[in-house]
């Protein structure tokens, strides 16, 4: 069954913000193809009323105190970043709002 | 206008959408400092930065504030709440998601009171949810720059029913919530600091018509100003659309507040889908009857219910709505009125909004610093009342009083500031005040009767200002009109 | 090759402890034996010389001035790539975080040094964990020392090629879905998977956050269980991290496993296993019956639904996870100059390996909206069915018997497309997705002389009963003391 077209797989790279060569569609459509195959056998399961696992084992969390630890010195942040401008993370402009690509 | 004539026609739907910032010390889900205008970039940590392997742990005071706003506004706490991922990337959103309650918020239901020609109206909420701030984008031609000081610090978004009417109802709710936030102690609720941030959904529809036009979204309205005239711009707007055949598009618009227009972001997030999730590194928020209990129990009067309580003791409305404004004023004129007796209620209340207030700000100090405290005021406040000195003269006091730990009661006996209320040492004084000015004697005899006020001023004058007004008028005309 | 790399972690502690080996010693022959041999095998990413001697020296003054030492002076280890180490790079095995050396320490590493471990560098991997063979690194293959021309298993590969040929004492790994467990076990190894909570994974870079956890990988049950009492216990920066106590891990080797019950799951043979397999894990099982435990058949229905449940849930938590790889705060960069759509999906196309974004557009895939009920919430309840039945069954059994994985060591570039590559992994799944503490262990070789794991399950914050199994078995065999013919045996 084809189900992902090229078009949903060139869309699911858009969301994912992965550049994709055209044959990375080519070959993600047919692995992403044979996977959800298998994925279909999740269809026969009846889980009428049974509630969604979001947390194993019901992990009980703890909370943190409000208290404040010493920040990152700014050499520590920017030790790895590409491109620092006045102790700013440098990166192409995010397009004004309203204004069209 | 034609919109305001429209307005018989149509009627305006708007919900707010309010994000309050949180007075935490440090961030929603990690422990570097919430501070504002610090050094760029010198605010983070591995899960502000998102660091591979950093992991976030919800900070307690944001949940236990959270819950004291909702309980102050009536809303259920759910004692099973959690965290989804709502994912977008954007260079201000460091981990690729923002962490925010989706499916199951915090609160749920509760209102807003407003003052609608000085009634109180409840504004409906839908819910209240936690979440973390993005950090902050400079654009610089080409590039951005990005601060994420901010990024990572504790909000929680209110969000009311589509329930408001007018631009300038808008704007009385936001004014309310920023005034219940800071009473609260919720949110330091600095407008300036952007501790309040306000999306507004805005729809019309004909009069008497139940069902919803097409809203828009208006975004980045972030003063009292701003929400009404954004949205009063907005109506306007739509209605002009309508009438003119168009159709409203479904759509979000910024506002840009130098333009006074607000303007179509279409185009630009067309590909929006958020993937929410419930985060798997932040198991759900358990909270028991008994923390919400005790919360609860830890809420202060709000500032609408303290109005009407001060009302209530006779204060005239204006008086009512400005001591109880703030928290610390409104505990300041309690605490007065405890040592000085309800029955001086109004007397209080010109004291302390009037002369206490504008000597606190002669000395640049707020109320909740004030020097002079509330039981030495109301000591100060007695003399008055039962006649021993003048208000002049409590002026003074009052003044002396802010520099130095003495009792009023002390000053006026130790420099005998007392009224003169021994009536023959007064009716010698204008006696011979009479008999010193026959000229006005006569004036005001043959009918001039402003010349009384001469008279009480010489008197007055003469007492140092100690004079028992009352009293001295009382002798004068006894005198005069014999 | 020194005598000393043959011993185990445990008997390398109490020597150092007794003085009677020096920490310098032991660490300048592993590093040794690595400097001569692991350009054969690439099971180590970044060996940190200077660092692992100076800590050496560093226990070697405090066992020499009478100081007490932690549960782990002196002992050689190293660490998944997967694991975020102060000052030393760190690259989860991708291109995306080359070069990045992070300025903090991860939980589980701070734990580690302050029990004295000298940590000999960083082990490889699958990238960002997401593989059952290594052969995903983004920077080299790293090879089985039992075959060079097969396959370590994976992810953690490099954790178990470099214990196996000994170029390190004991190692840790991450399992997300059998990635301690599956290398273990193709390598002839102890590894073990403790249950969800009970490590830290702050400073764990995360592949899938509900399943992810660090583990020890070890020549036997008693090693792996020093390991995992100092790297157990809560930890304030992971919310997920349990506070329950940590109980005496090397205590509960020397119990035997008289009236233990053991289960046998149907749904955990069949004609996929190799009968080589089959026959040492039955052989294994027997072993254990004669040393006093009790088998009982049992079923686990919702099990054979593990590999679609999981690989939906995890991708989906990955695409997530992954985000943050986006070229503005670290990693490498591209299309700087160009709009920052692009940029972002150039940094990412040419950062991430093709298996990764083969995870990544799967987990978009499983979370858009209108495709979320069918696909995230339908193998979310799944799951939940899957831990209803180990809940059940536990109710019966101490622990669940099968093998570890359905084949031995398999070649390179067997596994052609990634649903075979997926099925590697079908035994160990259901233990993550469960939440579950799971074990694999040596139990034989097949006729190719590749080791053969035997997996052992147990419920929650069980982990006792997986290393008293796994001490008893060992006590009885010698499979485990058995190491590859590989740079001259130690």
């Amino acid at each position: 069954m084809s189900r992902v077209t090229e078009e949903e797989i060139r869309s699911l790279g858009e969301l994912s913000r992965l550049a994709l060569s055209d044959s990375e569609v080519e070959t993600l459509k047919r692995d992403l193809e044979s996977i959800l195959e298998h994925m279909d056998a999740l269809a026969e399961v009846d889980t009428t009323g049974v509630q969604p696992m979001t947390h194993v084992l019901g992990t009980i969390g703890h909370l943190r105190s409000d208290e404040v630890c010493e920040s990152l010195a700014v050499e520590e942040v920017f030790a790895a970043s590409p491109e620092r401008t006045e102790d700013c993370f440098d990166v192409p402009a995010i397009l004004p709002p309203g204004s069209n690509k | 206008m034609s919109a305001m004539l429209s307005n018989e026609k149509w009627e305006a739907v708007i919900g707010l959408e309010v994000h309050v910032q949180l007075a935490t010390k440090s961030k929603a889900f990690s422990a570097s400092a919430v501070q504002y205008g610090a050094a760029p970039n010198s605010l983070t940590d591995p899960t502000v930065l998102a660091l591979p392997g950093s992991l976030p742990v919800f900070n307690e005071e944001g949940l236990r504030l959270a819950m004291r706003l909702g309980l102050a506004l009536g809303c259920t706490i759910a004692k099973h709440s959690r965290f989804a991922r709502k994912h977008y990337f954007y260079p201000d959103q460091p981990a690729g998601y923002q962490i925010s309650q989706y499916d199951e918020p915090i609160c749920a239901g509760g209102s807003v009171p407003i003052l609608e020609d000085g009634v109180r109206k409840e504004i409906a909420l839908t819910r209240i949810h936690l979440e973390n701030d993005a950090g902050k984008n400079n654009h610089a031609g080409a590039r951005s720059l990005v601060d994420l000081n901010r990024a990572g610090v504790a909000l929680c978004e209110v969000v009311s029913e589509p329930v408001l009417r007018s631009a300038t109802e808008a704007a009385d709710y936001m004014r309310s919530l920023r005034q219940i936030v800071r009473f609260l102690g919720v949110s330091e609720g600095d407008m300036e600091k952007g501790h309040l941030r306000c999306d507004a959904n805005v729809s019309i529809r004909p009069r008497g018509r139940e069902a919803f036009g097409t809203r828009t979204e208006l975004k980045n309205i972030n003063s009292f100003k701003f929400v009404q005239q954004a949205i009063e711009h907005e109506i306007a707007r739509q209605i002009r659309a309508l009438e003119a055949g168009e159709t409203i598009v479904q759509e979000t618009r910024l506002w840009d507040a130098d333009a006074g227009r607000s303007r179509s972001m279409r185009g630009k997030e067309e590909a929006l889908d958020y993937r929410y999730f419930p985060d798997p590194d932040l198991p759900p928020l358990e909270v028991s009857d008994a923390t919400i209990e005790q919360i609860r129990s830890e809420l202060p009067e709000l500032p609408l219910d303290a109005r009407a309580r001060l009302i209530a003791l006779g204060l005239a409305a204006a008086d009512a709505e400005q001591l109880s404004s703030e928290r610390r004023l409104l505990a300041y004129y309690d605490a007065t009125l405890a040592s000085l007796g309800k029955s001086n209620a109004k007397l209080a209340a010109n004291w302390v909004s009037g002369a206490l207030l504008a000597e606190l700000g002669r000395l640049g100090k707020s109320i909740g610093d004030s020097p002079l405290e509330p039981a030495r005021l109301a000591g100060l406040l007695k003399l008055i009342a039962d006649d021993t000195i003048s208000g002049k003269i409590a002026k003074g006091i009052l003044a002396r009083m802010m520099e130095s730990p003495d009792e009023a009661k002390d000053i006026v006996e130790r420099e005998g500031l007392g009224q003169i209320t021994d009536s023959s040492a007064l009716e010698a004084i204008v006696d011979e005040l009479l008999d010193n000015n026959p000229k006005q004697v006569q004036g005001y005899r043959e009918g001039n009767q402003k010349l009384l006020g001469f008279f009480v001023g010489q008197v007055m004058k003469a007492t140092g200002g100690k004079a028992n007004p009352k009293m001295v008028n009382q002798l004068l005309r006894a005198r005069l009109d014999t | 090759m020194s005598e000393l790399l043959s011993l185990s972690a445990s008997e390398q502690a109490r020597r150092i402890a007794e003085k009677t080996v020096s920490a310098t010693e032991l660490c300048d022959a592993y590093l040794a034996r690595i400097d001569a041999n692991d350009a054969d095998l690439g099971s180590y990413l970044r060996v940190d010389h200077e660092g692992a001697r100076a800590q050496a020296h560093a226990v070697d003054a405090a066992v020499c001035a009478g100081d007490s030492v932690g549960p782990l002076a002196g002992v050689p280890i190293a660490l998944k790539d997967l694991l975020v180490t102060e000052s030393l790079e760190t690259t989860a095995g991708s291109k995306i975080l080359e070069g990045w050396v992070p300025p903090y320490e991860g939980s589980v590493v701070r734990k580690l040094r302050s029990a004295g471990a000298v940590i000999l560098g960083k082990l490889n991997l699958d990238e960002f964990a997401m593989g059952s063979s290594n052969e995903h690194s983004a920077f080299r293959p790293c090879k089985n020392p039992w075959d060079l021309g097969r396959v370590p298993g994976g992810s953690s590969g490099g954790s178990a090629a470099a214990v196996s040929a000994s170029l390190c004492a004991m190692s840790l790994g991450t399992d997300t879905g059998g990635s301690i467990r599956q290398p273990a076990s193709f390598c002839g190894l102890v590894g073990l998977k403790p249950t969800y909570g009970r490590v830290s994974r702050h400073g764990l870079i995360a592949y899938a956050s509900s399943f992810d956890q660090i583990g020890p990988l070890a020549t036997c049950a008693e090693d792996a269980a020093l390991m995992l009492e100092v790297i157990a216990g809560g930890d304030i920066l992971d919310a997920t991290c349990s506070t329950e106590p940590v109980p005496a891990y090397q205590a509960a080797c020397k119990r035997d496993v008289k009236g233990l019950v053991i289960g046998i799951a149907k749904e955990m043979e069949g004609e996929d296993v190799d009968t080589a397999v089959s026959a040492a894990v039955a052989a294994a099982i027997a072993e254990l019956e004669s040393a006093g435990a009790e088998v009982r058949r049992i079923s686990l229905p919702h099990t054979r639904y593990s590999l679609p449940t999981y690989y939906l849930l995890a991708t989906a938590e990955a695409s997530s996870n992954l985000a943050r790889f986006d070229g503005v705060r670290y990693g490498k960069r591209k299309g700087n100059e160009e709009a920052l759509q692009n940029m972002y999906e150039k940094t990412r196309g040419a950062g991430f390996g093709a298996e990764v974004k083969t995870r990544i557009m799967l987990g978009t895939f499983a979370l858009r909206a209108g495709y979320y009920d069918a696909y995230y919430k339908k193998a979310q309840q799944v799951r939940t069915l899957i831990a209803d039945d180990f809940r059940k069954a536990f109710a019966e059994v101490d622990v669940i018997a099968s093998p570890t994985a359905p084949t031995t060591a398999f070649p390179f570039g067997a596994k052609k497309t990634p649903i075979d590559m997926y099925k590697a992994d079908v035994f160990t799944l259901s233990c993550n997705l469960a939440g579950l503490p799971g074990l694999s262990m040596n139990c034989g070789f097949d006729d190719s002389g590749m080791p053969i794991g035997l997996q052992l399950l147990a419920a929650p914050m069980q982990e006792e009963t997986l290393l008293q199994c796994a001490a008893a078995y060992q006590r009885q065999t010698d499979w485990h003391t058995r190491r590859p013919n590989f740079g001259g045996q130690p």
